[in-house]
C-alpha cells in the first residue's frame, strides 16, 4: 500500500522526519473539521511528499471528506512506522544524487517499503556492509584485505621484510 | 564475583562470519535484552554481542528475541549481536576437583586457576529414559544415625532436605558430604545464590577435611546476575552426569532450590510472563523436574541428589515445597521446635519419608527400621499422655525412658559422622537394655567410645561387621550382642 509514497522516502532520517511532520499535522487538525488539511500539510511537510499525498487522496477520496483524509494520513504514518530497514555501512558520506541512486537500487531489489539506515565508517575503506532483515553481508574492502592477508601472510611478509 | 568468561570461547567477529546473521539491541533491562533481527535464531541458543558479552535466548517471537544475560548489561540500544549456532556448555573433567566453578564453567573467585578440562558438555540436557535406569538397590550412608536407621536413603535416590532457616539442614548436608567423600564417592556441591561467606566456609571445609580430590563446588553468590544463578544447578548436574557416564557413583547436593525458584521468578516477572500462584511462572514445576529427573540410579553409575529447600515457620504445604516433595523420592524434615529443644540434628522422624530407601537395607536394617518406627510412633502417643501429669505403670515408664534414650542416642554433633554398622550395633545394645541403669550422659560417652574404637581398630570392626552379617533379623542381632559382650569387650551395665 502507498508504495509510490514510500519509494520517495530514502533513509530512516527522512522517515522519522516525515512521521514527526505528519504527526504534527494530525495534532493540529484534531477535533477541528474547519481546518484545511492541505494547508497544514503545506506548512509542515516537504512539497514533493505533499504532492504525492494529495494525489493519493484524490484517487481514493474524490470528495475530499475530512475524516477519510485524516484516516489516510494516519494509515500513511502507520505504513512509515512499519517500514523495514536496511542497515548500510559505507566509507563515505554520499551526496544527494549518490543517495538517490543507492536508494533506488535497493528499493528496486528489495521493495519500496525498505528504507536505508546509513552509517558512515571510514574504517571499512571502501565497499559496504549490508544487513537486510538480519542477514549480514560484508562486501567491504577491509574484510577482503584481511582475508587476503590471512591467506597470503607469508608471501606478503617476505615482500615487506625480505631479509627475514 | 563471577564474570561471564564464555566470551573466551566466542568472539563476535568469528560468530558473525560463521552465521552471517546480525541483530540489534532494542530494549535493555537488568538481566534481559530484547533484540531485533537474527532470522534463524533458536530458543536456548547462545548469542554474542559486539561488546563481547554472551547471552542465552529465552524466547523468540515474530518481532523480537528475548535474551538472558549472565552479567549486568552495560550496552546501549543499537548494539549489534550475532548468533553462535551453539548452546551453553561447560568444560568437565578431573581437573575440576578441588576447585570452585561458576555455572559457565570458569573458576570462581578465590579458586586457584588450573588447567581447564578439554571435554565440553551441554548444560541443558534431556533426562535419560527408563531403559538406561536401574532400581535403587544399595544404601547411601549419610553418617547421621537417625537418617541411616529411620529414614534410610539409597544410592540414586533424590531426597529433599527441608526445614526452616537455621534448622541444621546445611550441617546435615555437610555431614553427608564428608561421609561419602571419605568413602571415595565423587561429591558435587552446588551453592545457589548463597552469601560469599557461606561459599568460603564450604570451600575451607573441603580443604581442611582433605576431600578436595573428590569434591567439586559449583557456586554463585546472591550478588551475581539472576541469569547466572539460574543456571547453577544445571551446571552441577552436567558435571555429575559426566562422572556417572564413567560408571562412578556421584553425590550431588543442591543448596537450595527455593532460592533458585525465587531468582527464576524474578527473571520471569521481568520478562513479563504471566504470574501464577505466589507470582511464580507457570513452568516453575518443569524447571525443577527437568533438573531432578536427570539424577537417579542408572545401569552405569548413579547420581544421588540431596536437595535443600527452605520452609517458613515449618509450613510444608508451600508451593515450591510441595512441588519439590512431588518430584523427589522422599523428604527429611528439620523441625525448628526440636532444634530449639536441643535435639540436633533436628530431624523429625514422624514427618520424614523415604520412598525407595527401605529396599536398599539389609534384612537386619529393615527389621530395625520397622521396629524403631513403630516404637517412635508409640513413644509420641505416650508423650502426649504425659501432659496430663498422672502416674504411669512401670511398663509405660520404661517405654518413656527408652524413648528419651533413643533421642539422646540420635543426637550427633555437627561435622561428626557415625558409620552405619556401629550405629546398628549401638542401637541393638540400647534396645537390648544394655545401658538401662546408667544416665544418658554416661551412655552417650560409652557410645562415642565404641564408635571411635570401631573407626580405629580393625579387629573390632571385623567383629562388629561379622555379627551384623550373620544375623537374620534385628532380634537375632540383639541376642547375638548379648551373647558376645566379651568379644566386643563390653561391660554389661544392664
Amino acid at each position: 500500500m502507498y508504495s509510490e509514497l514510500l519509494s520517495l522516502v530514502q533513509t530512516t532520517d527522512d522517515r522519522d522526519e516525515l512521521i514527526n511532520s505528519l504527526g504534527n499535522v494530525l495534532k493540529n487538525i484534531y477535533g477541528s473539521k474547519e481546518v484545511s488539511i492541505e494547508d497544514k500539510l503545506n506548512e509542515k511537510v516537504p512539497d514533493f511528499i505533499v504532492k504525492k499525498i494529495i494525489e493519493i487522496n484524490v484517487k481514493n477520496n474524490p470528495t475530499k471528506d475530512f475524516e477519510a483524509t485524516k484516516e489516510l494520513l494516519e494509515s500513511v504514518v502507520k505504513q512509515l512506522e512499519e517500514a523495514r530497514e536496511i542497515h548500510l555501512t559505507i566509507a563515505f558520506r554520499p551526496t544527494h544524487i549518490a543517495l538517490e541512486k543507492i536508494s533506488y537500487w535497493f528499493k528496486q531489489t528489495y521493495g519500496a517499503d525498505f528504507v536505508l539506515n546509513i552509517t558512515f565508517d571510514p574504517e571499512i575503506i571502501a565497499g559496504a556492509v549490508v544487513v537486510v532483515e538480519g542477514k549480514y553481508t560484508d562486501l567491504s574492502l577491509k574484510s577482503k584485505l584481511v582475508t587476503l592477508f590471512a591467506e597470503e601472510e607469508k608471501e606478503i611478509m617476505k615482500q615487506i621484510l625480505p631479509s627475514q | 564475583m563471577a564474570k561471564s568468561n564464555v566470551r573466551a570461547n566466542f568472539s563476535f567477529e568469528r560468530s558473525l562470519k560463521l552465521t552471517g546473521e546480525v541483530g540489534y539491541v532494542e530494549q535493555v533491562f537488568p538481566s534481559l535484552i530484547y533484540a531485533s533481527g537474527l532470522p534463524n535464531i533458536h530458543p536456548a541458543e547462545l548469542v554474542v554481542f559486539e561488546t563481547g558479552q554472551v547471552g542465552q535466548v529465552l524466547s523468540v517471537n515474530s518481532k523480537l528475541v528475548e535474551i538472558l544475560l549472565f552479567a549486568p548489561a552495560h550496552m546501549p540500544a543499537g548494539t549489534q549481536l550475532t548468533r553462535t549456532n551453539d548452546y551453553l556448555s561447560v568444560n568437565v573433567g578431573d581437573e575440576l576437583f578441588g576447585s570452585i566453578i561458576d555455572p559457565l564453567g570458569q573458576h570462581y573467585g578465590i579458586s586457584k586457576s588450573t588447567t581447564m578440562p578439554q571435554e565440553r558438555r551441554y548444560v541443558d540436557m534431556i533426562p535419560s529414559g527408563i531403559l538406561e535406569r536401574a532400581p535403587v538397590s544399595e544404601p547411601l550412608e549419610t553418617g547421621v544415625s537417625i537418617v541411616d536407621l529411620v529414614i534410610p536413603i539409597g544410592i540414586g535416590q533424590r531426597e529433599l532436605v527441608i526445614g526452616d532457616r537455621k534448622s541444621g539442614k546445611t550441617s546435615f548436608l555437610i555431614q553427608t558430604l564428608l561421609n561419602q567423600a571419605r568413602k571415595g564417592t565423587i561429591c558435587i556441591y552446588a551453592l545457589v545464590g548463597k552469601r560469599q561467606m557461606d561459599i568460603l566456609k564450604i570451600t575451607n571445609l573441603v580443604k581442611s577435611e582433605n576431600i578436595s580430590d573428590r569434591t567439586i563446588i559449583v557456586a554463585t553468590a546472591a550478588s551475581d546476575s539472576p541469569g547466572l544463578v539460574f543456571m547453577t544447578p544445571y551446571t552441577a548436574m552436567t558435571v555429575a552426569e559426566y562422572y556417572r557416564d564413567k560408571g562412578k557413583n556421584v553425590l550431588l547436593i543442591i543448596d537450595d532450590l527455593t532460592t533458585h525458584a525465587q531468582f527464576y521468578r524474578e527473571l520471569a516477572l521481568l520478562a513479563r510472563r504471566f504470574p501464577g500462584r505466589n507470582s511464580y511462572p507457570g513452568d516453575i514445576f518443569y524447571i525443577h523436574s527437568r533438573l531432578l529427573e536427570r539424577a537417579g540410579s542408572f545401569k552405569k553409575g548413579s547420581i544421588s541428589t540431596l536437595v535443600a529447600a527452605d520452609t517458613v515457620l515449618g509450613d510444608l504445604s508451600g508451593y515450591i515445597q510441595t512441588n519439590l516433595m512431588a518430584i523427589t523420592d522422599g523428604h527429611i524434615f528439620f523441625d525448628m521446635d526440636m532444634f530449639n529443644e536441643g535435639i540436633r540434628p533436628a530431624v523429625n522422624p514422624y514427618l520424614s519419608v523415604t520412598r525407595v530407601g527401605e529396599q536398599t537395607q539389609s534384612p537386619v536394617g529393615r527389621d530395625l527400621s520397622r521396629q524403631l518406627s513403630r516404637f517412635l510412633s508409640h513413644y509420641q502417643r505416650l508423650k502426649e499422655l504425659t501432659h496430663f501429669g498422672s502416674e504411669f505403670e512401670q511398663r509405660v515408664e520404661d517405654d518413656l525412658n527408652l524413648g528419651e534414650r533413643i533421642f539422646s542416642f540420635f543426637k550427633q554433633e555437627a561435622m561428626s559422622t557415625m558409620p552405619y554398622p556401629i550405629s546398628v550395633l549401638l542401637f541393638a545394645l540400647l534396645w537390648g537394655g544394655f545401658w538401662r541403669k546408667i544416665d544418658s550422659k554416661e551412655m552417650k560417652s560409652a557410645m562415642l567410645a565404641l564408635s571411635k574404637r570401631y573407626q580405629e581398630e580393625a579387629d573390632f570392626q571385623t567383629a562388629v561387621n561379622n555379627m551384623l552379617s550373620s544375623s537374620n533379623n534385628f532380634s537375632d542381632l540383639v541376642q547375638s550382642v548379648r551373647a558376645n559382650t566379651q568379644i566386643l569387650g563390653l561391660v554389661n551395665f544392664g
